[in-house]
């Protein structure tokens, strides 16, 4: 029965959170990034649907107003994509604020996802979720509190398994080009 | 004082934001459940207060609050908690008051739920975000049960349990206890996990029985023929109105002053009829009784 009650609350805001979601669209505008009616329910109707799932309840403002405003700078976001991107976004944002046991706050958690998504995901929403936030949380469910102090900014680097950039290689590149 | 589900959601609301300390829009499903159940405890908390004081006002001829005086659902939450937040101070008192003379006769079951736990419920209960919660498990048990008591409630009744329980046993001889618990269980600092005043009580029925002085806690296999001819075949119901009588004058001559002793011991005269009805049936009161000549396990 409480489950349907916390439900209930979140259909009751419904139509309040569409015109918070629409009203963003002025702030967005200027990164060619607009929402229509259509997109907000839809968007709306699928945060609910990710709630349920995550088995999650969400008091006062939504979620996604605060993604639209860290991802609309983005550079792998165009208007083809821009509903889409969100939806997926924030289903991952509940998925990892369960995974780390609600132990990062809202912002710590944007603030790393945004940077993974324009660094080494490169826009690849998958890559962001099963890889990266899954190591990430991977480290926080063992003990690691670091992200305490940086509030979630560079903390990939200590975490990714992949060799980014091989010095030695570029210097054996570069040594060859220059005495060619 | 009715209030609709709905009208603890924005309490639940606002609890949340406590929690997460505003740096979460959301939580699980299991943390809204805990905030919701702690909600509903500080209402309740609030209910049998005022149930407390209508009886009260009607028995003193006024009203505390206005009749008129219309709370929502918010306000008596806020009541609420402020009262639980005086029950813990109030089961604080209790607490140093009772551990001032405090005697745990070596029994390690007793000191390590009183001595060292109940401090640590003081340290750790959260009436904010789990009032329900009183943390422990009480393992010493007390002859009347908490029921489905919980949070500070149940802290609360277990004092008071305890502070009766121990106005009774601070009235023996450390010794003569000590003595008692060991013929029950010689290793009975580590092993002795029941009632310590169950064990006194039902002793001291056997010395009155006796005719023995009730102080010494001793009663010897000889002792049996005087107990098992007050019962004789008397039935359990028969035996257990025999056994009121004497903890109602073993108390009024003890403790004429509390009267509250009495009706708290008195619960456990239908435990002890039962006991000591088949004892005689099945010729082993010795067993019931734990004497000074008589080993466990011999007869």
């Amino acid at each position: 029965m409480e489950d349907n009650m916390f439900e209930l609350l979140q259909l009751k805001k419904q139509e309040k959170e569409i015109a918070a979601l629409i009203s963003c669209n002025e702030e967005t505008e200027q990164f060619g990034l607009i929402l229509s009616e259509e997109e907000a329910k839809e968007l709306v109707i699928s945060r609910n649907e990710s709630l349920k799932k995550y088995q999650r309840v969400e008091f006062g403002e939504s979620i996604l107003d605060k993604i639209i405003y860290y991802f609309c700078d983005s550079q792998y976001i165009t208007q083809d994509t821009y509903a889409e991107v969100l939806m997926e976004l924030q289903d991952i944002f509940y998925l990892y604020k369960n995974e780390s046991e609600d132990l990062l706050t809202d912002d710590e958690l944007l603030t790393f996802m945004k940077e993974q998504f324009e660094g080494v995901c490169t826009g690849d929403t998958d890559y962001l979720a099963d890889t990266c936030l899954e190591r990430f949380v991977q480290a926080i469910r063992a003990g690691y509190t670091g992200y305490m102090e940086t509030g979630g900014h560079k903390e990939y680097e200590k975490f990714d398994e992949e060799p980014r950039w091989d010095k030695d290689l570029y210097l054996q590149v570069l040594t060859e080009l220059c005495w060619r | 004082m009715e209030y609709n589900v709905e009208d603890l959601l924005p309490i639940v609301e606002k609890l949340s934001r406590e929690y997460t300390s505003n740096e979460s829009s959301s939580v699980s499903y299991e943390t809204a459940r805990m905030l919701m159940r702690a909600v509903l405890y500080c209402i309740d908390a609030y209910k049998s207060e005022k149930s407390c004081e209508s009886v009260e006002e009607r028995e003193s001829g006024y009203e505390l609050f206005s009749v008129n005086e219309k709370l929502n659902a918010e306000m008596i939450y806020r009541r609420g908690y402020d009262r639980v937040v005086a029950k813990v101070i109030q089961a604080k008192e209790l607490y140093n008051a009772i551990i001032d003379q405090f005697q745990d006769f070596h029994c390690r079951n007793c000191h390590d739920t009183i001595i060292e736990g109940i401090p640590q419920f003081f340290l750790r209960y959260d009436p904010r975000f789990k009032p329900y919660d009183h943390i422990l498990t009480l393992d010493y048990p007390t002859i009347k049960s908490l029921d489905t008591l919980c949070g500070v409630d149940a802290i609360d009744r277990y004092l008071r349990n305890i502070k009766t329980e121990w106005s009774f046993l601070n009235v023996f001889d450390p010794k003569c206890v000590e003595a008692l618990l060991e013929r029950i269980i010689p290793d009975y600092k580590n092993l002795f996990l029941d009632n310590i005043s169950n064990a006194v009580l039902l002793t001291g029925i056997g010395c009155i029985l006796a005719g023995k002085p009730v102080g010494m806690l001793e009663l010897q296999k000889n002792d049996m023929e005087l107990i098992g001819s007050f019962f004789g075949d008397a039935s359990e119901e028969k035996a257990e109105e025999k056994i009121r009588m004497l903890i109602s004058k073993l108390f009024r001559s003890g403790f004429p002053e509390n009267a509250e002793l009495e009706e708290y011991f008195l619960t456990t005269s239908k435990e002890y009829a039962v006991r000591i009805v088949n004892g005689i049936k099945n010729n082993a009161l010795a067993g019931v009784f734990d004497l000074t000549d008589i080993t466990i396990g011999m007869s």
